[in-house]
């Protein structure tokens, strides 16, 4: 087991130096640089450019520059220093993954804690209102690009009640109040686009769990049909809940690109669209492995689930 | 009505009265249709008696067996098991009913949970009914298995179903359908879906917890031929009717429905000599479960079907030998 | 002596004295009101991104640097523009100035009571200090820091001393009659405190931001929080120097919050819920007359809108790439043709204004600044006949296709050009781009013609930068390598007298819009910001957002 983790760790290091490489080549593909951003208010000369085009290595040739991010990979800058700003691009990265990483496990808990009993519920009364309500909602909730609905959630609030989320992140730890404020309808609006995944897979899974011979088996063995639900149902489910749950954290992450904007986060998504409009290759670039070594990271995490749910996989030695 | 031993005072422990489960499929095709699976089923089992019910697939033998252990609804009709009104029972003492009949399903591969190990399987009903202690129960786990040859039970105990081969996971559906040491057990084609190999094994184990336990079984099954060595009495199923009901060899050896006659035809013959006989193989499929036809419901595929009669007038289940009643209008 | 308290000149028939006008009564409305200003609060900002250039004013003039700049290193340098009058000199760290007979040097008298956010008291040598890097740059071994961008813009110095702790002396190569006026750019602040930058930049690390040394400045307000992407935070400066006209300290807020909001449409329900008490400033966040209706529908009475120059809607040719428009007629053509008043509904959010009388002997011009002339004042008919005539002159009467490079958050102005052209039988391709493409090829030659909207500096001299030879700013709005504008800038610079100045910036303006028609300025668009009426004592010249950002004369009533 241990070596296997080991094994699939040390897979996600070229995976993320493959994506790094073709990040790094999309970026120097798209015309425009860096300097020329940092100067773009500004009346400038020919030889302030210059210099800051020097300074930042961009005069270098390709090679050399990658060559050299890949080298400060391995410090603890993480990708050496921001081209626009002069920061650690570790610094700045590091920040915004703490608001992605937060606001993606607020819309993953949050959405396991709806999708699950609803699912279940409508799977024990399939076919019913309260069954249909669940699946036309789902499948409405799925059809609304995050754009839209995010920007329709803020106009409704605004116009019907006269009042935006809060505008001034902080972190859990500064105040954890204004934190739940600003977290909340950003984790709700991704919640709307991962939930229904969650909930259609339960809801199914669970259908064909109930109506198995196992299932019918506890039933004769008089378990009532919670009973049924909680200790043989629920557990076969969760093995299809864990990978889809696994398959749309991608989405979950890109869907996190818009709401953060809207939002006012400090996240990732936001951090690499602003990166990337200026032209800012070490922060595109090590925000790209970031979010790439997180979604790895993310799938690793769900094969391991997948042992610790399910007795029949394992991993680093041969069953019979 | 029953005497100490829960059976009543004719003897019967079953007894199954026009019982009728109708389907209602909810959406699609066929929103407004109606599914008989079983249709006007009588049936009568005696205790410490194995009947086999016979029928191709979607005959409705195995709704027939879910409907008596009720893991599917009554339509209508009664269930009598030692005198208790089986289709009225809730809560309480549906699950007191539960511990009293139980079954075991087709597929072992499906009727296990993958996510618990064989103890806990075993364990569950006893939890469930709150029967003994933890320790007498992983006693009682230990002897179930042994019981069922699974030994040495003290490792099988903590293994999971996918590590074992489908006569021993049906082994282990036995043993668990044995915990709470039912009167009644609903073997639904227990023997249809592992290896040849191991058909004999599992039949005659059955059998001999039957013999020995005193157990009353309903033995569910498309191979007619299996159900002459195994059962007592047979009854054939046909489109949710019986179709013919008696005594295992003489609805076997002398089969009168041209529906039975067609079942006992299809089964190879293990003796060489009789192989240049001429087999009449039930030609069709059966009607769609939805489309019952209208008369006798076999008359569609029926070799030998009145005109007139058949199509319009469905027959009633005569007895027309000791114990041998067919529904057929050629014997009236 | 030089007067730092010469009055201004009249400014009459002006329509943009209207605009001066209405913020002047808003600037010395609010800032003189009955009621006295009330010490406290915060003030809750929106701005437009985080400031770039780790906040160094002597690379960026970036809003989002000014927006917040203002209060953390003050509305000034040595001098500032007077808060009541934006035309006039004020001082600001210096308390007086002087200058040769020949205006090659000048000495200032710098102020004792300014400190340092971290206590340190301002002297003479931190302001030699600025002045070197911002005239000569530094050098550390292999590593170089350029001048400051607006280097050239102050003049070429060859000599900057500290006389003692309170004099500073600056040598000009040549005359530089107007320096105080070209200082007084509140784009050049000092945020660069030598006693924590020096060290640095003698072990090498040269190009030290601001930021690197926590945003230590002289402004009424000192750095409480950065939060990159999120906020920016500054709290009182007790030990600021300025005063009001009674005699209190400034700054009157305890704290300034600029939230940073790259998005608009954020800002606007935030704004309109009550959670801000001011907009953002920049290209995207100034208010459409769309979202003024909104605003006013959600706000009424407790939201007021400042107005303010937003830079000329223009048409600037590539005349280094081979097209027409290398034919001075048909530029000419292109200029005649656009219904220039049209543009602002379709172009600039419905704010804006043309300026047909403005011209060249035009003498009651607030004539230190800049003013966009309006040469072509026939009507529309009779000038787009003209324009025709021009254009199958040039032997182009069956029209031309023509690239277009356009910014991708201002395609109105391209999607209008477009429109009025084909009428010309000018067929405009959009080239439309993102931001980062926007600011490569701005400054390359690979376009036939671009528009935008950038204010150039209000300084006529500060214009080269733009207006000048592609060679020499490659940023230059028209690309051309007319050498006969090196010429006027130079004398321009030379000019002793403000009436040598005005006659030389006329001739400037009229060779560049009008006899070469190098660009076709379209229509003057106006910048909206809102803020909340409890706000008070703001000061916002309608010339230039930039200034006084510094929020120290701001209050909150409520």
């Amino acid at each position: 087991m241990t070596r296997y983790i080991l094994r699939r760790i040390a897979l996600i290091v070229p995976a993320a130096f493959g994506a790094s490489l073709v990040v790094f080549l999309v970026m120097r593909a798209l015309p425009g640089d860096v300097a020329l951003t940092i100067l773009a208010d500004t009346p400038h000369t020919v030889e302030i450019r210059e210099a800051l085009r020097d300074e930042l290595g961009l005069n270098d040739p390709l090679h050399t520059q990658y060559l050299r991010w890949v080298a400060s990979m391995g410090t603890a800058d993480l990708g050496g220093t921001s081209l626009e700003t002069g920061e650690p691009v570790g610094t700045i990265v590091g920040g915004q993954l703490s608001v992605t990483a937060l606001l993606a496990a607020y819309t993953v808990a949050m959405s396991l804690l709806v999708a699950v009993p609803l699912g279940a519920a409508a799977a024990m009364r399939r076919g019913t209102v309260l069954d249909r309500t669940v699946q036309g909602v789902a499948t409405a909730s799925l059809s609304v690009p995050t754009v839209f609905a995010s920007l329709l959630l803020v106009w409704v609030l605004l116009r019907l009640f006269r009042w935006s989320p809060p505008i001034i992140y902080s972190s859990p730890g500064e105040d954890l109040l204004e934190h739940a404020g600003i977290m909340i309808w950003p984790a709700l609006l991704l919640a709307a686009a991962y939930l229904p995944h969650l909930l259609r897979v339960t809801r199914a899974r669970l259908i064909d769990v109930l109506q198995s011979d196992y299932a019918d088996a506890a039933r004769a063995r008089g378990l009532s049909e919670p009973g049924v639900l909680v200790r043989h149902a629920l557990p076969n489910a969760m093995v299809a809940l864990v990978t889809v749950a696994g398959l749309q954290f991608g989405a979950l992450v890109s869907g996190a690109l818009v709401v953060e904007t809207v939002f006012g986060l400090p996240g990732l998504g936001r951090g690499i669209v602003h990166a990337a409009l200026a032209r800012d290759y070490p922060v595109v670039q090590s925000a790209a492995i970031v979010l790439v070594v997180l979604v790895l990271c993310v799938n690793l995490l769900v094969d391991l689930a997948y042992a610790a749910v399910d007795p029949r996989v394992h991993y680093g030695r041969r069953t019979a | 009505m029953s005497d100490a031993q829960g059976r009543a005072a004719n003897g019967m422990l079953v007894e199954a009265r026009e019982l009728r489960v109708h389907f209602y499929p909810r959406s699609g095709l066929f929103r407004r249709s109606v599914v008989k699976a079983v249709d006007g089923i009588s049936l009568d089992i005696a205790s410490n008696e194995i009947v086999a019910v016979v029928g191709e697939s979607g005959s409705g033998k195995t709704t027939l067996g879910r409907a008596l252990v009720r893991l599917v609804p009554i339509t209508e009709g009664t269930v009598s098991f030692a005198g208790i009104n089986v289709a009225g029972l809730e809560g309480d003492d549906l699950k007191a009913y539960r511990r009293r009949a139980q079954v075991v399903f087709q597929d072992p591969y499906a009727s296990n949970s993958p996510f618990m190990t064989i103890g806990d399987q075993l364990l569950e009903p006893l939890a469930v009914h709150g029967i003994g202690d933890p320790s007498s129960r992983r006693e009682a786990v230990l002897r179930a298995l042994e019981l069922v040859r699974l030994t040495p039970a003290s490792d099988v105990v903590d293994t999971y179903p996918h590590t074992m081969s489908g006569g021993q996971r049906q082994r282990v559906c036995i043993a668990r359908a044995l915990m709470l040491e039912p009167e009644f057990i609903v073997a639904d084609e227990p023997v249809s879906m592992i290896d040849a190999s191991s058909r004999a094994e599992i039949l005659s184990l059955l059998r001999e917890l039957q013999e020995r336990r005193g157990m009353t079984i309903l033995y569910i099954t498309h191979d007619i031929a299996s159900a002459r060595h195994f059962s007592d009495r047979t009854l054939v199923m046909y489109l949710g009717t019986a179709v013919e009901a008696g005594p295992s060899p003489a609805v076997i050896s002398e089969p009168l429905h041209p529906y039975t006659q067609g079942l006992i035809a299809a089964v190879p013959e293990p003796d060489p000599a009789n192989r240049h006989s001429l087999r009449s193989v039930i030609p069709g499929e059966p009607p769609n479960a939805t489309a019952a036809p209208s008369g006798c419901p076999f008359h569609t595929r029926c070799p030998r079907a009145i005109p007139g009669t058949c199509e319009s007038v469905r027959p009633a289940l005569k007895e027309v030998r000791p114990g041998h009643a067919v529904a057929c209008h050629l014997y009236e | 002596m030089h007067d730092p308290k010469r009055k201004p000149r009249r400014i009459t028939r002006l329509p943009i004295a209207a605009v001066v006008a209405t913020a002047l009564l808003f600037a010395v409305g609010t800032l003189f009101a009955a009621d006295e200003p009330r010490s406290g609060g915060t003030l809750t900002l929106a701005n437009r991104g985080d400031p770039p250039a780790g906040f160094d004013s002597m690379f960026t003039s970036s809003i989002a640097l000014h927006h917040v700049g203002g209060a953390l290193f003050g509305p000034g340098n040595l001098v500032m523009r007077c808060r009541e009058d934006f035309y006039t000199v004020c001082p600001y760290l210096a308390l007086r100035w002087e200058h040769s007979a020949d205006f090659k040097v000048w000495t200032f008298v710098l102020r004792g009571d300014a400190y340092w956010h971290d206590g340190r008291r301002f002297t003479a040598e931190d302001a030699k200090f600025w002045f070197d890097l911002v005239f000569f740059g530094a050098r550390s071994g292999d590593a170089v820091r350029p001048p400051a961008y607006f280097a050239r813009e102050l003049g070429v110095a060859t000599k900057v001393e500290a006389l003692d702790d309170r004099r500073l002396r600056i040598t000009f190569a040549h005359r530089n009659a107007h320096f105080p006026q070209i200082l007084a750019n509140p784009r050049f602040r000092i945020a660069h405190p030598r006693h924590l930058m020096e060290p640095l930049i003698e072990a090498g690390q040269v190009n030290v931001s601001p930021l690197d040394v926590g945003l230590v400045g002289l402004g009424p307000f000192k750095l409480g929080q950065y939060r990159r992407g999120s906020l920016v935070r500054v709290d009182r400066f007790d030990r600021y120097f300025e005063r009001d006209p009674r005699g209190a300290r400034l700054p009157y807020l305890d704290r300034i919050d600029y939230v940073i909001m790259p998005d608009p449409f954020a800002m606007d329900a935030a704004f309109r819920s009550g959670r801000l008490d001011g907009t953002a400033r920049g290209q995207a966040h100034f208010l459409s007359r769309e979202r003024t209706a909104a605003y006013e529908r959600d706000l009424g009475e407790s939201v007021f809108f400042a107005r303010a120059d937003g830079g000329n809607f223009r048409l600037a040719f590539n005349v280094l790439r081979e097209g027409p428009w290398q034919d001075p007629r048909v530029r000419r053509a292109i200029a005649l043709w656009i219904d220039k008043p049209a543009a602002i509904p379709s172009a600039l959010g419905g704010y804006g204004w043309t300026t047909p009388s403005i011209g060249p002997g035009d003498i009651n011009v607030p004539t230190e600044f800049i003013n966009w002339p309006r040469y072509d004042t026939a009507p529309l008919e009779a000038r787009r006949a003209e324009a025709r005539r021009l254009m199958a002159e040039a032997g182009y009467g069956d029209g031309f296709s023509m690239g277009h490079l356009t910014r991708g958050i201002m395609t109105e102005g391209g999607e209008f050009l477009k429109a009025q052209l084909a009428g010309l039988g000018v067929d405009l391709r959009l080239q439309i781009v993102d931001e980062g493409e926007w600011n490569r090829a701005r400054v390359s030659l690979d376009y036939d013609s671009q528009q935008g909207r950038l204010a150039p500096s209000p300084i006529p001299e500060g214009t080269e930068s733009v207006y000048g030879r592609y060679e020499l700013n490659q940023d230059a709005y028209a690309k051309h390598d007319d050498s006969h504008l090196d010429e006027l800038y130079r004398r321009l610079r030379e000019s002793v007298t403000m009436e040598q100045r005005i006659e030389v910036w006329r001739r400037v303006s009229r060779y560049l819009f009008f006899e070469q028609t190098y660009i076709v300025p379209v229509a003057e668009s106006i910048d909206v910001v809102a803020y909340r009426s409890h706000v008070r004592g703001l000061v916002i010249p309608p010339e230039d957002m930039h200034s006084h950002t510094d929020f120290a004369t701001v209050w909150l009533d409520r």
